[in-house]
């Protein structure tokens, strides 16, 4: 991996990405001008059944963008008569998979392909609220949370026969928790004390700390089931799961075709045959290739060239739950935030609204109040702390004895089309306040590699964590590896432990709210948005659903 | 004892080798230097320690660098360029391929942009100071000076987007025979030769330029000769002289426009691995496109050389 995996954006491929996204704006209007010539077409050579009426509307046929703070997720429309089987769909993305197909040693894109081959003992749905059942059907906590019980659904076969048993679940988790293996996934897991098999199609994980959390932790990227009898290599070169695909070709890296499992334990599910994964490294390319048709839909589309996808109407422009963020944070450990109204300065400073505006205009976004936990998440608190209040603002600076004014570098990832919007707009309102604010821009990957933890005064972009308890200790206890702002308060980490070992659900809100509330008036961070990830989809492309872990839940999709 | 041609072309042939050996340890020195660790990369950031010891231990890692070279200069004249955790295999059994799609590519490209150069240079040069060599002069100039990842954008839109003639990417398999997706090819082939076409017409141009001025053609219209022969049967035959040098040399210009070209258009030759190998530290796969490439423009060198030499005798005498 490039850099530290928590970090949402796909890295650039070139440095001239800047240029090619203007220049695919460009394009953009200029193929929105094509395909509006050719508009009356599709419907006459593509007859589609009878009656057939959109089940949700495709975004882009609404004219108003979506309210801010709309947390439901967009689908694809469905023709009435249900979803039909068969067909290979051409998945188009921009991130080049990189050859590793081993659930439990990947990071990042191969893990899309390993969920479609091996599959969790719990998944979490696509706004990362809710559990859903995969390998288990059922679990129940023991003990206070310190044990913890998964019965196995029956009857579900490997890709190479050999029925799923508790003993692949015990391999799987002593593989991810071998120190000398190297697992990415063993720092979440390492709550674990002791997987074993209570019966065929029951396990019992024993942990070292209770943690109420505890099924969230196996729907990460790593704890996918393998079976026992395999190898290393072959899970990795001939990998075998209960999964709704295998894998039929892996040539050269930037094709892959995935094949049904005709066995698999859904009998109705997948609707697809194949599944082909295409690689095409530049965005602008990727999106140009999906309106020529030659592929039928793209993982993540860069906002700059969503315009291109909304005047088209072949396409559909989905989008996922506004769970991903990037935005500007400020380090608390030195000058001149130290002093704590410098700190409350800066927070006044921006008009979050606007903010959010400015970047994700007509993509269904939440405003946030510099909250990093998920506006989908149960455990979310709205709150309302953080108002625009330049005269404050000033004050305040004054009183810390910057009256005379303030300069300071604002350091940005400049291949981030709406991370430059929006530290723009920041630099405009703070030279209201008194403070000369130069952003500096450096391409997202030299960012991450040498600026990111280094800077003072910086931005950041986060992938979707899928507890609380991860999305806070990932990035604001004293010890954490990725603590951007050097957030570092006793009584929060505390609390923290003491939140994820509460098995009172309603004093487990109250610590969480309490968590959020101090860290929002406390905190270095200025979060204005949640924001969604877009795909996109030709129209014969139904039930598409974006999930930020496993890019999309290819079983329920199926053409028409 | 040799005829003079044949030692000029021996000679030039060992020198080649010489240099290919002087490229081999600076390609390996500069990988070696770079902070990128291949081990890490193939285990992840949360790899342990002692993981990481191993695997190092099995890839050979743990040797000193001139160790490491010799061996990979070796296995490399076996014809074993190594594993690439990107590829998930072996190097050499997916570079040849890969290779054989980017010449395939660039050939295209050569024969769409070679003749019309020749063919636009000849007017400009012809009818130099005119309108047609005014246009062609600066249309050139302005193609010569666009990198590829501009001159991409705009062909796209003009032949893909606009016209719709041609597919904005050449999505095949990487094993797929290119020559059935002719019309893939197109769009990159040209791109990646477009400065090349700009270069030789402007070439061509000063060439004829500069042999229509010559006495023997000045001779040969005082004579009363026809316009058409003389041009066609004097001064061409000396103008394209130069020309034949300069597409040879152009083939190591091309494999550079390459890396942008294959990534933009998503095609699959060794360009685009060289890339990919660069971007995820895959260093036995940067080696080895970085090597392939090395080789083929020292062969083009070697190529242009000797064409020139054979197609021009005074060469051979100096």
């Amino acid at each position: 991996m490039r850099f530290s995996n928590p970090l949402s954006e796909a890295p650039t491929v070139l440095s001239r990405r800047t240029l090619l996204k203007l220049a695919g704006l460009t394009t953009g209007g200029l193929l929105v001008a094509a395909c509006t010539r050719s508009a009356p077409a599709p419907s006459e050579e593509q007859p589609t059944p009878s009656g057939q009426e959109p089940a949700s509307k495709p975004i882009n046929e609404s004219d108003a963008p979506a309210p801010a703070g709309d947390a439901a997720a967009e689908q694809a429309p469905a023709p009435a008569d249900g979803p039909r089987r068969g067909g290979r769909l051409r998945w188009g993305t921009a991130r080049e998979p990189d050859g590793f197909l081993d659930p439990a040693l990947g990071t990042g894109q191969p893990l899309t392909f390993a969920n479609w081959i091996y599959e969790p003992l719990v998944n979490i749905d696509e706004t990362f609220g809710e559990l859903v059942p995969r390998l288990a059907i059922d679990w129940r906590a023991e003990e206070g949370g310190s044990v913890w019980e998964f019965d196995l659904r029956q009857g579900v076969r490997f890709h190479h026969g050999r029925e799923f048993v508790a003993d692949d679940v015990v391999h799987t988790f002593e593989r991810i928790l071998d120190p000398d293996f190297g697992s990415p996934g063993r720092p979440v897991l390492s709550n674990i004390a002791e997987v074993s098999a209570v019966d065929e199609h029951t396990v019992r994980f024993q942990l070292v700390a209770a943690n109420t959390d505890f099924p969230v932790s196996l729907t990460g990227f790593q704890p996918k089931i393998v079976p026992y009898d395999l190898t290393d290599d072959e899970v990795n070169n001939e990998p075998r799961g209960t999964g709704p695909f295998q894998i039929e070709r892996y040539a050269n890296a930037d094709r892959i075709v995935f094949g049904r499992n005709p066995d698999y334990w859904d009998a109705e599910r997948p609707y697809l045959d194949e599944v082909e994964v295409i690689a095409i490294p530049e965005a602008t390319t990727l999106v140009n290739t999906l309106q020529a048709g030659d592929i039928d839909a793209v993982d993540a589309v860069p906002e700059p060239l969503m315009s291109l996808i909304e005047g088209n109407p072949d396409l559909s422009l989905l989008f996922g739950p506004p769970i991903q963020k990037e935005y500007i944070f400020m380090r608390l450990d030195v000058e001149p935030f130290t002093d704590e109204r410098v700190r409350r300065a800066f927070k006044l400073i921006p008009d979050r609204q606007a903010m959010a505006e400015l970047s994700w205009a007509g993509i269904p976004h939440h405003v946030s109040d510099d909250n990093p936990v998920i506006p989908t998440n149960p455990l979310h608190l709205e709150t309302d702390v953080w108002q625009q209040d330049l005269e404050e603002a000033r004050r305040l600076l004054a009183e810390a004895g910057y009256g005379d004014g303030l300069e300071i570098d604002l350091w940005a990832m400049n291949d981030q089309y709406a991370v430059m919007e929006f530290c723009l707009a920041y630099a405009d309102w703070a030279r209201q306040a008194g403070v000369t604010v130069n952003v500096q821009g450096v391409p997202s990957d030299r960012y991450y590699a040498e600026k990111w933890l280094e800077v003072s005064f910086g931005t950041v972009g986060w992938s979707p964590r899928t507890t609380a308890d991860e999305q806070l200790r990932i990035a604001y206890t004293t010890d954490a590896q990725w603590n951007e702002t050097r957030y570092h308060d006793a009584d929060f980490d505390a609390m923290l432990d003491q939140a994820l070992a509460e098995p009172d659900t309603e004093r487990r809100q109250a610590l969480y709210a309490e968590l959020q509330r101090k860290l929002i008036a406390e905190g270095g961070q200025i979060i204005h948005a949640h924001h969604p990830v877009a795909c996109a989809v030709r129209q014969n492309v139904h039930g598409y659903q974006y999930h930020p872990l496993d890019s999309v839940d290819l079983r329920s999709v199926w053409l028409s | 004892m040799l005829p003079r041609w044949l030692r000029f072309v021996v000679r030039r042939f060992g020198l080649m080798f010489l240099t290919l050996f002087l490229v081999t340890i600076a390609i390996f020195g500069i990988v070696a230097a770079m902070p990128a660790d291949v081990a890490q990369y193939m285990l992840g950031q949360h790899a342990t320690p002692e993981a990481l010891a191993v695997l190092r231990e099995r890839l050979g890692l743990d040797q000193p660098a001139h160790i490491r070279y010799v061996r990979w200069l070796t296995g490399t004249l076996r014809g074993d360029l190594g594993y690439s955790p990107y590829l998930g295999g072996d190097i050499a059994a997916v570079l040849m391929t890969r290779i054989r799609n980017s010449l395939f590519m660039g050939a295209v490209g050569f024969v769409i942009c070679v003749p019309l150069a020749i063919v636009l240079g000849v007017l400009a040069g012809v009818f130099a100071g005119r309108l047609v060599d005014r246009v062609i002069s600066i249309t050139s100039l302005a193609a010569l000076s666009l990198p590829e990842f501009v001159s991409a954008v705009a062909l796209t839109l003009i032949l893909s987007t606009w016209l719709g003639w041609l597919p904005p990417s050449s999505l095949m398999e990487a094993d797929a025979a290119p020559w059935e997706h002719l019309d893939r090819l197109i769009l990159p082939a040209l791109t990646a030769t477009l400065a090349i076409l700009a270069y030789i017409a402007r070439m061509t141009r000063g060439s004829v330029i500069d042999v229509m001025n010559q006495p023997y053609v000045r001779t040969a219209r005082l004579k009363g000769l026809p316009r058409r022969v003389v041009i066609f049967k004097h001064a061409l035959r000396n103008a394209l002289l130069p020309t034949i040098t300069v597409v040879f040399n152009s083939m190591g210009w091309l494999m550079g426009g390459l890396v942008i070209v294959e990534t933009f258009f998503a095609y699959p030759g060794v360009a685009r691995l060289l890339l990919a190998g660069v971007e995820r530290n895959d260093l036995p796969l940067l080696q080895a496109t970085t090597l392939l490439i090395a080789v083929i423009t020292l062969l083009a060198n070697f190529m242009a050389d000797v064409a020139y030499a054979l197609l021009n005798p005074r060469i051979r005498l100096s």
